[in-house]
């Protein structure tokens, strides 16, 4: 039985170096302001738009007042062409845009991980199959995939979300494919095979660990990225149509009128410009605390 | 111009005004002087309506006076790149400019908007039945061959022809033959009077091509040889069309231009941008947005019409909630489109209350105005007898046009009033275009322009047989029957007055359409553009440009 | 070396094609007619029929795609449906101006982002490296059509300074071109230099502290030309990478930009393709555009490999 002991003692040292490393990872995290900054920025966004409703001052769809009004106590951010008042839709804009981000990413992450991690972890066949076919996806300008796929199908929220899933499930599986790589023949994995635990335990409790630090820092940059192209989408119309407000088509709207009306352009443009630059500080700011070759709590 | 009646041999006869309409006497089928200069008061101070507190300008601004100068290459900037060349079909906006620019139909367009002749010299019905018009002579084909009725015959009998799927087909399907005859003559026989057949000889897409250029093999999807005022001279895609002048036009002394360079700006903004900074002379379809900006440019001139261009909110007849009569009504009762005139367009429209003919047409009727004055309580009214107190519908429309998608989103927020909660569905253009004919949505928002100037163009609409009364499942004899007998009637215009005043008010009460707004629609030009007159007929032709001039 | 070559290309042949089939399939099976379009409302159902029937459109989706294959083998990419003219001449007319917009935004990123990274590394952790880090951010976090719009506003509209928002052919007027192709290109350099920026900071930071530079340095020769010719060029390699990556993210970006500037280039010919339905336009164009993203992968790969004194001494 001194196999399974010496076994059981390595899990052990596995499950708890691995909680030690946790730790250690996440006072980093805490303590970086390149990450908390823009985490708090973030959370606030999010819950602004969730809480819409409650929050917005008008409706983003009530012709509440004289179009193109500028900034004033009543309309903080003035109204739009039609009368609408722009802070309130703003407020509402940023829910299709966050919301599409999420659900994106949610979706690529989840279908990503998986096919990385089996790509990495089987090798062989599987791991060519699944590789090309990312290599596929990847191959092609992103925007374009998506205004040819979101134009062909149709323009809409839902066709938006399925299509940046789609685009950048390969970059997930990409990320976790080469860390699964990296740490498959690594010894607790070796050691948690030999005391005959499952494919699935393993992929789990021992893999997934390892690999969580590049998928958080891809987490957030793909976020980043899916506002962008979300935006993008709906800048050309192919996204949130109206009256629903999205941040990319109040640029587009504004178009005609921000020579003479610029808060129109200004207000939804600086908004993705402050989130999308969240995301990618706090993106950023996890890769560098997650690095194991920095010490300290960030730069 | 006069036109004279012939006998079989081509002589002409002394008119007797009473044989079946064969004069174009001002106001007969056209817009009357006295209409179009009302009109263009009313289009040249749009500013009147304009939202943004608009300045009022005293002065009108003329173009250049003095005569016209011969030279130079007008730059335009134009709202849709041309797709192919084709004279007998219609692509778009481009495709028409360049079209009544390098080819000529028969009749055209004078600057009050009435037919006047263009290769015709003379043309006039010579009884119910035939058609004659008298070619000018000498006329030649950019390459130099004479314009001969053969050409004529050649054209029509390629319209006709299944494999060229040419616009006017179906239109001219009343058009038994069409046959030359001696002193330059041709005559279209046909099988039943048709009161539009001289409009369809307007049209662009009847332009006369050259028998011996296409039978000799030519392309006329990707080559261009006609008898216009320019000549083709290249294209390059996405970035130019390049015309010349034809110094042999049958028109002496036009065109004064050297050339027209064509530059598509489908970006609005661009376009207009294009125009202030003068990197283009002349821009089309001016968005509502820039009207105020151009008006108050001193060296920006805006001609425009707020007469042609239509939108409606279309129904589905067989579809709930819109099955019954009374909620179409409720819906004609539930807007108030003079606010939406102001929501949509900032002022740049009138509103149709009543019927949809413009003033000046034949069959306009005032009386019928107001009919659907905005009355919210009747329309709760009727949608309770309906037994739908507040019913919640899709409203099918498109973003792609700004024209379409404002007036959507401006009726979607009126009818709130009367307690219609809809809800918009927006599509891209071509995925719109099939869901309308699918008649998958009961409610849909668009709109449009008469192909010509002529109360039958109604029959595209809501005549049973037109394709926009398929796709709604409209059907309904009495209208069908006045629509044909209007379209037989040549002629006796207080007849067709009255027709079609009936046609409109059992429109209104059937409701299959109610119509929302009449949009401004003009185009914009520097200042020392003279001689280019903005015409409210054939679609916005702009076959003024043929006498267009720079003073520079 | 060119063995590898070859077969690179050989896979580069066909993934492109691959990309091309997805897409061919695709446009075939949603909704939107292009003829109809072309046609316009009031043609009968007949002559769709027609047309299409002239056009091959009726034929199985098996025969369309063979025939589009063979001709594709003869160098030909078929006929757009809107306009008649065969594919390749419009885009052999287009692909100049794209190809002119990525190449110019490539070259301002580089010589923006190089010299500004290797300032940024030098100066590390100072004020400097800061103020240029967080502009990198935000060059990065900033949508091209956002930056775009707001160039125009602020250079064309408020201040008048390049007024042209039209394309103007070289042939037309060089100085009118130079003009408009400016903001254009502001608008793709500007992520492109951040990413090059951070990078070439990022890589020169991890070169310095290697080994051989301080062998250099103790062979005597003075820092600057330490730095400038042995650690950019070992920290050159992984920036040459990113900027393919870059590259491929331009052509994307290039949609938007070509959209917003009305610039006659490939990628708006490929929108209006895909709005109008124009099938062997879009076609045409994915296979074009995907060949050269991946042939541009390929240099860069082929670069790396010959900049990178590691690699070529292995």
């Amino acid at each position: 039985m001194t196999h399974s002991l010496e076994a059981r003692t390595k899990e052990e040292t596995v499950e708890s170096r691995a909680s030690l490393r946790g730790r250690i990872v996440r006072n980093r995290i805490l303590r970086s302001p390149r990450v908390m900054i823009p985490a708090v920025f973030l959370v606030l966004v999010t819950l602004v738009s969730v809480a819409a409703p409650l929050i917005a001052p008008q409706s983003p769809t009530e012709l509440a007042a004289q179009p193109l009004l500028p900034p004033s106590t009543a309309h903080l951010l003035g109204t739009d062409d039609f009368g609408r008042d722009v802070l309130s839709r703003l407020v509402y804009a940023g829910r299709i845009s966050i919301g599409v981000a999420g659900v994106s990413v949610f979706a690529a992450t989840v279908v990503g991980v998986s096919l990385g991690l089996l790509a990495g972890y089987y090798r062989g066949w599987v791991e060519t199959l699944i590789m090309r076919a990312m290599d596929l996806v990847l191959s092609f300008p992103t925007i374009v995939l998506a205004i040819a796929i979101v134009a062909a199908l149709g323009a809409s929220v839902r066709n938006v979300i399925i299509v940046i899933a789609i685009i950048y499930t390969p970059q997930f599986a990409r990320v976790v494919h080469g860390a699964t790589l990296s740490v498959r023949d690594a010894d607790y994995v070796e050691a948690a095979r030999s005391i005959g635990a499952g494919d699935l335990r393993i992929l789990r409790t021992a893999v997934l660990p390892n690999v969580l630090a590049p998928i958080l820092v891809q987490v957030s940059l793909s976020l980043g990225i899916a506002i962008l192209v979300e935006t993008g989408l709906s800048f050309l119309g192919l996204g949130a149509q109206p009256p629903t407000p999205s941040w990319g088509n109040m640029v587009s709207d504004a178009r005609p009128f921000m020579e003479f009306y610029p808060w129109l352009l200004i207000a939804p443009a600086a908004t993705i410009g402050l989130t999308i630059l969240a995301l990618n500080t706090l993106g950023d700011g996890l890769r560098d605390a997650l690095d194991p070759r920095m010490g300290g709590a960030g730069s | 111009m006069e036109s004279k009646r012939f006998d079989a041999n081509g002589h002409p006869v002394e008119d007797t005004p009473n044989v079946g309409g064969q004069f174009w006497p001002a106001g007969r089928n056209g817009i009357s002087r006295k209409r179009f200069l009302q009109l263009a008061a009313i289009a040249g101070s749009g500013l009147a309506l304009g939202a943004c507190g608009g300045d009022q300008q005293e002065t009108a601004k003329a173009g250049p006076t003095g005569p016209p100068k011969r030279g130079g290459t007008l730059r335009i900037g134009l709202s849709t790149d041309v797709s192919e060349f084709e004279p007998h079909i219609s692509t778009g906006a481009a495709s028409n400019l360049i079209r009544i620019m390098v080819y000529s139909p028969l009749l055209t367009y004078d600057k009050r908007g009435e037919l006047t002749g263009n290769l015709a010299e003379d043309f006039g019905w010579a009884d119910d039945r035939t058609y004659e018009v008298k070619l000018r002579e000498a006329v030649q084909f950019h390459n130099g061959d004479e314009l001969t009725p053969e050409d004529v015959v050649y054209s029509f009998q390629r319209i006709k022809d299944p494999k060229t799927a040419a616009d006017l087909s179906e239109r001219l399907a009343d058009v038994e033959k069409v046959e030359a005859g001696d002193g330059n003559v041709v005559r279209f026989r046909l099988k039943q009077p048709n009161a539009v057949l001289p409009y369809l000889l307007a049209d662009p897409s009847s332009a006369i091509v050259s028998k011996k250029w296409i039978e000799g093999g030519a392309k006329p999807k990707t080559e261009v040889m006609g008898t216009g005022p320019f000549k083709f001279v290249e294209r390059m895609p996405g970035v130019s069309v390049k015309l010349e002048r034809n110094d042999n036009y049958f028109v002496p002394k036009l065109p004064y231009l050297d050339g027209i360079d064509i530059q598509p700006l489908a970006e609005d903004n661009a376009r207009v941008n294009a125009l202030r900074s003068g990197s283009v002379d002349f821009i089309d379809y001016v968005p509502y947005t820039a009207m105020d900006i151009i008006e108050r440019s001193s060296d920006l001139v805006l001609k425009s019409d707020k007469v042609l261009g239509f939108g409606w909110m279309g129904f589905v007849v067989d579809k709930k909630p819109v099955d019954d009569q009374k909620v179409r009504q409720a819906f004609a009762y539930g807007m108030d489109r003079e606010k939406m005139v102001q929501t949509a367009f900032s002022g740049h429209g009138v509103p149709i209350s009543g019927g949809i003919i413009p003033e000046g047409w034949v069959g306009y009727s005032p009386d019928l105005e107001g009919t659907y004055e905005p009355d919210y309580d009747r329309a709760k009214k009727l949608l309770r007898e309906a037994g739908l107190p507040s019913p919640s519908v899709d409203i099918l429309s498109t973003s792609a046009y700004s024209v379409i998608a404002r007036p959507a989103e401006a009726a979607q927020a009126e009818l709130k009033n009367a307690d219609i909660n809809g809800k918009l569905v927006m599509q891209e253009w071509l995925t719109f275009l099939d869901t309308v004919e699918a008649g998958t949505y009961p409610v849909h928002v668009w709109g449009s322009t008469p192909d010509f100037n002529d109360p039958d163009f109604l029959s595209d609409y809501i005549g049973s047989d037109g394709w926009f009364a398929q796709y709604i499942k409209f059907k309904d004899e009495k209208i069908d029957e006045l629509l044909l007998e209007g379209r037989r009637t040549v002629g006796a215009q207080e007849k067709r007055d009255e027709i079609y005043h009936d046609v409109q008010e059992r429109m209104l009460d059937l409701a299959p359409w109610t119509l929302l707004i009449r949009r401004e629609q003009g185009e914009a030009m520097k200042s020392y553009v003279g001689g280019y007159t903005h015409i409210p007929a054939g679609a916005w032709s702009m076959i003024t440009l043929r006498e267009t001039w720079l003073d520079k | 070396m060119s063995t590898y070559l070859i077969r690179r290309l050989i896979y580069l042949a066909f993934q492109a094609l691959a990309v091309a089939t997805v897409v061919f399939l695709l446009l075939r099976l949603v909704p939107g007619d292009p003829v109809r379009a072309t046609l316009g409302q009031t043609a009968t159902p007949e002559q769709v029929a027609e047309v299409r029937g002239q056009l091959g459109l009726d034929q199985p989706l098996i025969q369309q795609y063979g025939e589009w294959m063979g001709n594709l083998v003869r160098g030909d990419l078929g006929t757009a449906i809107t306009s008649a003219r065969p594919v390749s001449l419009d885009v052999g007319l287009r692909i100049g101006n794209t190809l002119e917009l990525i190449v110019l935004s490539t070259v301002v990123a580089l010589a923006v982002g190089i010299p500004l990274g290797v300032i940024a590394a030098l100066r590390s952790n100072k004020v400097t490296d800061y103020a240029l880090g967080s502009l990198a951010m935000l060059g990065l976090s900033l949508p091209s059509f956002v930056v775009g719009t707001v160039l125009l506003l602020i250079f064309a509209l408020w201040l008048g300074w390049l007024p042209e928002s039209r394309y103007v052919p070289w042939g037309e007027s060089p100085l009118g071109h130079l003009r408009t192709v400016v903001l254009p290109v502001l608008t793709l350099a500007a992520p492109f230099a951040a990413v090059v920026m951070r990078m070439t900071r990022s890589s020169m930071l991890e070169v310095v502290r290697k080994d051989y530079v301080r062998t250099a340095r103790a062979k005597g020769l003075g820092s600057w030309a330490i730095t400038m010719r042995h650690a950019l060029r070992n920290a050159l390699a992984p920036v040459l990478s990113i900027s393919g990556l870059e590259v491929v993210s331009l052509f994307g970006n290039t949609v938007l930009v070509e959209i917003i500037f009305s610039w006659p280039g490939l990628s708006s010919l490929l929108f209006d393709g895909v709005t109008q339905r124009d099938y062997p336009v879009v076609q045409g164009v994915v296979l074009v555009i995907a060949a050269l993203v991946m042939l541009v992968n390929l240099i860069v790969d082929v670069a790396y490999g010959v900049l990178d004194p590691r690699i070529r001494n292995s």
